[in-house]
């Protein structure tokens, strides 16, 4: 222990101190622009998941071109309205293994994303999303040595008069 | 001796034969003013900040303040066409970028222009989804400020104050020690999050490797990116060496506060950098322009290493042992 803190005294009085010290505070402060932990592919996954727009036949939608989104972050948008979601079911005692309740959280998730979405697109002239949009979550995964990806309907807006 | 004695003896002469700033000259560090502020100048091309009208996830300085006044209507007719008050944003980060290469009032420019970055990507941050283009710029002018506020403040009045060259060797060494602690914290990240498996886990990385091309489909539906990507099939057939192959970007991430040793491994250390980040935007479509171009301007230094050879061929006695020029 004596050691330890002999070695600490002198490396508080060296210039890469503070450095050390900043990469200490980054991974305490997390995200909080403009401090961040770099955590991006930080725990991979046997599995991820991916949000995309498509319009009444299925059929996918170029959503920069309609909104100036990236697809990453209507996935993040749909994973950050869910999750609220999910916890208050957690708390009211409800299962979440069961469909109906995972299909209830993912079409309010999913429409709050679609309208957002569609305000977006408003805003661009001639390249409104006026008609019906779904919202489709495609979960990429290996089975039998494979990469497959499995496509879930979350939700689905009506057309809309601009 | 034994080898691991051995070893031991080298990296602590190794530690102590660097770490510590070293004096830079005037020409070097306007070098670096001056590219760095066309990479800051470079991002006000991004302009979608002044477009939010909402921060209902708020980050950042969103949680003490209502930033969404950044996307109010100018009084006049933008010439740029651009959103909320962009163009006042714009005009002043264009100022302080002139006072920031001529270098003068560096103890004021510096905190106002982490001010100006910091409203704008703070609301950006706070929709919902955490974007990571501007954090090292930002971080880096951070850098700068504290070590000239602290020099000027507290170090310039004691008795033994820093020297211009040293003063200036300082501000360089904090910027790329904060550039080396934002790679470091990432490994910090990769390690606690997946409970000390991260390297393991790579062994999932086709997954995310498919995701990316995905993404990168649904964004415009470019038929070059449709289908299952044969590099994340490759992964899958062989997750060893994609292990290895993502353990080595692990390696060099932590790496980087190898860059704080001298100019020479901020160059090997920057090179490598660079590789990586190259090497992932070819195969993830991952591009970290940002992250490249401050690692060229701090850990590369091209403009020294040309000063360098030029003085070593031209004028060998002008070079100092510091290999100051």
């Amino acid at each position: 222990m004596g050691r330890f803190k002999e070695h600490f005294k002198i490396l508080r009085k060296h210039p890469i101190f503070p450095v050390l010290a900043f990469i200490v505070l980054a991974s305490i402060i997390k995200e909080n622009y403009p401090f961040s932990h770099f955590s991006m592919y930080s725990n991979p996954k046997k599995s991820v998941r991916l949000a995309y727009i498509t319009d009444e036949k299925g059929e996918p939608l170029p959503i920069l071109y309609h909104t100036g989104l990236s697809t990453s972050k209507v996935s993040k948008t749909l994973n950050r309205e869910r999750t609220p979601l999910e916890n208050t079911a957690k708390k009211a005692g409800r299962d979440l293994d069961a469909s109906d309740v995972i299909d209830e959280i993912n079409r309010e998730a999913g429409e709050y994303v679609l309208e957002a979405v569609r305000a977006l697109s408003m805003k661009r002239r001639k390249r409104e999303l006026t008609g019906p949009i779904q919202l489709i979550e495609m979960t990429i995964l290996v089975r039998d040595g494979q990469l497959v990806e499995d496509r879930k309907l979350m939700a689905q807006l009506p057309e809309v008069t601009p | 001796m034994s080898v691991v004695l051995k070893l031991k003896s080298v990296f602590r002469n190794w530690i102590r034969s660097g770490f510590r700033p070293e004096a830079v000259g005037r020409s070097e560090w306007f070098f670096m003013r001056l590219s760095f502020a066309c990479v800051i100048g470079y991002m006000l091309e991004d302009a979608r900040p002044f477009a939010l009208e909402t921060q209902k996830h708020a980050n950042g300085l969103a949680n003490l303040v209502d930033l969404t006044w950044l996307s109010d209507d100018l009084p006049w007719e933008s010439p740029f066409n651009n959103p909320g008050l962009w163009d006042i944003f714009a005009a002043v980060t264009v100022v302080l970028l002139i006072f920031y290469v001529v270098g003068r009032g560096l103890w004021i420019v510096l905190p106002l222009l982490v001010l100006v970055f910091t409203l704008p990507h703070s609301l950006q941050n706070s929709q919902g989804y955490i974007l990571h283009k501007f954090q090292l710029i930002t971080l880096t002018i951070l850098a700068q400020a504290v070590v000239v506020n602290y020099a000027k403040w507290f170090r310039q009045k004691r008795e033994n104050p820093l020297s211009a060259d040293m003063l200036r060797g300082w501000v360089v060494y904090y910027s790329k020690g904060m550039i080396a602690a934002t790679y470091v914290t990432s490994v910090v990240s990769k390690l606690i999050n997946s409970k000390g498996l991260w390297l393991w886990k790579t062994g999932y990385m086709a997954v995310d490797q498919q995701k990316s091309r995905a993404q990168e489909f649904y964004r415009s539906l470019d038929p070059a990116f449709s289908g299952i990507d044969p590099i994340a099939a490759w992964m899958v057939d062989h997750t060893w060496l994609t292990r290895a192959l993502f353990g080595t970007g692990f390696f060099l991430e932590f790496a980087a506060l190898a860059a704080l040793h001298s100019r020479k491994w901020a160059l090997l250390i920057g090179i490598s950098l660079i590789a990586m980040h190259r090497s992932i935007a070819a195969v993830m479509n991952l591009d970290f322009l940002n992250h490249e171009l401050v690692v060229l301007i701090f850990f590369v230094n091209i403009p020294f290493w040309m000063m360098w050879v030029g003085a070593k061929i031209f004028a060998p006695s002008t070079l100092e042992p510091s290999g100051r020029v």
